[in-house]
C-alpha cells in the first residue's frame, strides 16, 4: 500500500489522509495524490466555466450545441442560408425570414423592370430610384393652343385635362364696345 | 525545523511519499475539495465555484462536498 501518513518521532511530517481529492475531481491531466496516499490523474473535462454565459436556444443554430450556465443546450434558430427575392411592384413588400442568414441573400427589383428605369424614359426633371429623366417634350406629347379674353378679373390659363402643355396662347384684344344709350350719349363697355 | 511545508519524504534510499511531480492547483480542482500540492501545502479548489453545490453534466451528477 502506498504511504499517505508519516510520523517522525511524535512530529507528523506529512498527513494525506484528510484528502477529499478524487480522479473525478480534478481536472483531466492534473495529477494529485489521494486520501490514500496513491498518485493519481484526474478525469473531470470541464474546461470552462459556464455559469455567466448568456446564451439561449433561440440564439444558437438549429442543432447546434453549446454549455450554458452548467448545462447543455441545443440550438432552435432556423438556418436560412441565402434568401434571396424580387419586388415586382411598387408597393410589394418582403418580410425577411426569422433566423439566420449567410449574408448572401439578396433582395432587387427585377432585371427585367430594372431595364426599364433609364433616362430616356422618364420626363425631364422626374427621378425615379435614382435615375433622372432625359426626356423632353415631343410628338408623344399632347400640346393644346388656347385663345382667352381678358376680362376685369385675373386668370390662369391652362391647358385641359389629358393635355401635357400649352403650345400657344392667344389673346384677343380687350373688349371695347360702344353703344348708343336713350341719354343720347354713347355708353362704352370695356372688357364686358 | 522545517519551515516549508513537507512534499517529500525520503527513509534511508526508500521514497516513502514524493508529491513534487503533482500539478494540482487550486484551479484545477473542483470547489469544496481539498489536496497537497506539489509544495506539500494544502489547497482548496476552486474550479466552478459558481456552480450550484449539485449539478448534472453529462450524465455524471457532481455533488459539492
Amino acid at each position: 500500500m502506498a504511504y499517505n501518513k508519516v510520523i517522525y518521532g511524535g512530529k507528523t511530517l506529512m498527513d494525506l489522509t484528510g484528502d477529499t481529492v478524487t480522479s473525478d475531481t480534478l481536472l483531466s491531466g492534473a495529477t494529485a495524490h489521494n486520501m490514500a496516499g496513491v498518485a493519481i490523474e484526474g478525469s473531470c473535462t470541464f474546461d470552462s466555466d459556464t455559469s455567466d454565459a448568456t446564451a439561449k436556444a433561440a440564439e444558437i443554430l438549429s442543432g447546434v450545441t453549446a454549455y450554458a450556465r452548467g448545462a447543455k443546450i441545443t440550438g432552435t434558430m432556423p438556418n436560412n442560408g441565402s434568401v434571396s427575392e424580387t419586388i415586382d411592384t411598387k408597393t410589394e413588400e418582403f418580410t425577411i425570414p426569422q433566423g439566420y442568414h449567410d449574408g448572401s441573400g439578396k433582395v432587387k427589383i427585377p432585371t427585367t423592370e430594372q431595364a426599364k428605369i433609364i433616362p430616356e424614359n422618364i420626363k425631364t426633371g422626374i427621378s425615379i430610384l435614382g435615375v433622372t429623366g432625359t426626356v423632353k417634350p415631343s410628338s408623344s406629347v399632347t400640346a393644346q393652343a388656347k385663345t382667352v379674353t381678358p376680362s376685369t378679373a385675373k386668370q390662369t390659363i391652362l391647358p385641359d385635362t389629358g393635355t401635357d402643355y400649352l403650345s400657344q396662347v392667344t389673346v384677343n384684344a380687350i373688349p371695347y364696345v360702344e353703344t348708343a344709350n336713350s341719354a343720347g350719349g354713347t355708353t362704352v363697355t370695356i372688357a364686358g | 525545523m522545517i519551515k516549508m511545508a513537507v512534499n517529500k519524504i525520503v527513509y534511508g534510499t526508500k521514497t516513502l511519499i514524493d508529491l513534487t511531480a503533482d500539478t494540482v492547483d487550486a484551479t484545477k480542482l473542483l470547489a469544496g475539495y481539498s489536496a497537497f500540492n506539489k509544495k506539500g501545502e494544502v489547497i482548496q479548489g476552486t474550479l466552478l465555484q459558481n456552480y450550484p453545490a449539485q449539478f448534472t453534466v453529462n450524465g455524471y451528477t457532481y455533488v459539492r462536498k
